[in-house]
């Protein structure tokens, strides 16, 4: 195996710069060094002003998500070795503004987060519980799938929808909502819907699918989208047909 | 003291508008899509032999011979193979959406799409039995 | 809170046209399209062809093939449309000009089906 490989590095410095463009790095080839191990020897050992976001180094965090050679990924969780023979290039995650190198705004993800309501919702005035609240497995393995997202926009980068209309709610913020829907501890489905049935909600989606492909965690917030249109579309039709019914 | 924080512009990049070449699964979806292009064509072909076949036998064999042009034949070609292209990806995509999960498991695609084709297999032969006259 | 939207109606009308497309148009396209014209099997006479179409039920079978596949593709291209040529903001001009299409072409169906002889 070769011992070392190139990355092209994409850099961006708001106080000089009016466009993006690339660095070339040369790195050495570790059989087990993930991309992000690559950033890291970059910044320690060449180039002390790359800029990017990292973590947990396990998949874990979110925090690595960039688009390798075109593709979104965790870097944390690429291998070097699989470009060979290079080189690899590193961007930022795409359809979100880019502050600086490979690091991106994220504040609207993190405001559709909070408008989807993602925590348990009682209803108000409920007295309150004597004890925790029980869960079977079963019901546990209705939304677990969902519950699994760890926020890292990779399905962001990946929804063109998202990249032509930036008010879309989006992919994770779908799975999360649905995922609290789903929850049998939760009564908080009506709110939920009121955001997501909103013409930027769920209908802005047209199956693309890419951020199921993208997933690191196998979420399938398509999936979520596509169930939440379901849901939306009984909701409505049931207002229409019995609108003096209570909900 | 406050210090002056420089206002720093964060650079935004805008959709190409070649983007659904730029992945196969962007442009597998816009094929996908445009399969509706042929559905519709095909709609204005059955209007049309509606209306041939209503207008007594000669104008019934005028819309014969126009099926049986080569060009045209080409063409419905096309269109069978887009819209064979919608109902297989139909079939994927949306019973898993409809079928609620058996035991808090999702379906697998195999399991929700099965009864798709069966009752497919059935409409077509159903279909073509009245067609022809089997009945 | 704005009102939910009731982009649930004419989705609807696109999933029923889409199980329609799926189950019925292959059949339809390959012998009308190109079984018959090929001869591969032999075309019914105009006489038993007729007495098909006249029947009331094949009519409101033929209502439904087309008004559904007509409003699935409306809806489908109205979207393609706009993604394909970065058109978000037009999308309410786009739903009218494909919903609207759609209709024109139902109301045809409608006129066509109730003339037969």
């Amino acid at each position: 195996m070769a011992d070392k490989i190139t990355l092209e590095v994409a850099r961006f410095s708001p106080e000089r710069d009016d466009e993006p463009r690339f660095d070339s790095y040369e790195v050495p080839l570790h059989e087990n060094w993930m991309v992000l191990d690559a950033l890291n020897y970059i910044k320690d050992q060449l180039d002390g002003t790359v800029t990017f976001r990292w973590s947990c180094r396990m998949g874990i965090c979110g925090s690595c998500g960039m688009v390798v050679n075109g593709h979104e990924r965790l870097t944390c969780e690429t291998l070097l070795a699989d470009y060979l023979p290079g080189p690899i290039r590193v961007e930022p995650l795409r359809h979100f503004p880019v502050v600086r190198d490979l690091v991106v705004d994220i504040s609207d993800f993190m405001e559709k987060l909070e408008r989807v309501k993602p925590w348990i919702i009682r209803e108000a005035g409920a007295p309150e519980p004597e004890r925790e609240f029980l869960q079977t497995p079963e019901q546990l393995a209705t939304y677990k799938q969902y519950s699994l997202c760890i926020n890292c926009m990779l399905c962001y980068s990946a929804c063109p929808v998202y990249g032509l209309d930036p008010h879309f709610i989006g992919p994770a913020a779908s799975a999360l909502s649905l995922r609290y829907n789903l929850d049998s501890r939760d009564q908080g489905s009506e709110q939920r819907l009121d955001v997501m049935a909103q013409h930027d909600g769920v209908w802005d989606c047209t199956v693309i699918g890419e951020c199921s492909v993208v997933c690191p965690k196998e979420v399938d917030p398509s999936l979520a989208i596509q169930e939440y249109k379901i849901s939306a579309t009984k909701a409505w039709f049931k207002n229409l047909l019995m609108p003096w019914g209570g909900k | 003291m406050p210090s002056a924080v420089p206002q720093l512009k964060y650079y935004q990049r805008r959709m190409p508008i070649n983007w659904w070449l730029g992945r196969w699964n962007y442009t597998w979806f816009i094929l996908r899509e445009l399969s509706s292009a042929f559905v519709a064509y095909w709609v204005v072909v059955t209007l049309m032999e509606i209306a041939a076949i209503a207008g007594g036998a000669e104008s019934y064999a005028r819309c014969q011979a126009w099926m049986a042009m080569p060009g045209v034949m080409v063409l419905n070609l096309i269109a069978l193979i887009f819209v064979l292209f919608h109902t297989l990806s139909w079939f994927r995509l949306v019973p898993q959406a409809m079928l609620p999960r058996l035991g808090g498991k999702r379906t697998s695609t195999v399991m929700t799409s099965a009864p798709m084709y069966v009752i497919w297999a059935l409409a077509s032969v159903v279909v073509a039995c009245f067609i022809l006259g089997v009945f | 809170m704005a009102r939910r939207s009731a982009e649930s109606l004419p989705w609807s009308l696109f999933g029923a046209g889409g199980f329609v497309v799926a189950f019925l148009f292959p059949v339809h396209i390959f012998l009308f399209g190109l079984a018959i014209p090929l001869g591969l099997v032999s075309a019914p006479s105009h006489a038993a062809i007729f007495a098909l179409l006249h029947n009331p039920l094949t009519r409101i079978y033929l209502f439904g093939f087309c008004a559904l596949g007509l409003l699935h593709a409306a809806h489908r291209l109205r979207f393609t449309v706009s993604d394909m040529l970065r058109l978000k903001h037009l999308d309410t001009l786009l739903g009218v000009l494909a919903y609207g299409a759609a209709l024109v072409g139902i109301a045809v169906t409608i006129v066509l089906l109730i003339a037969i002889p």
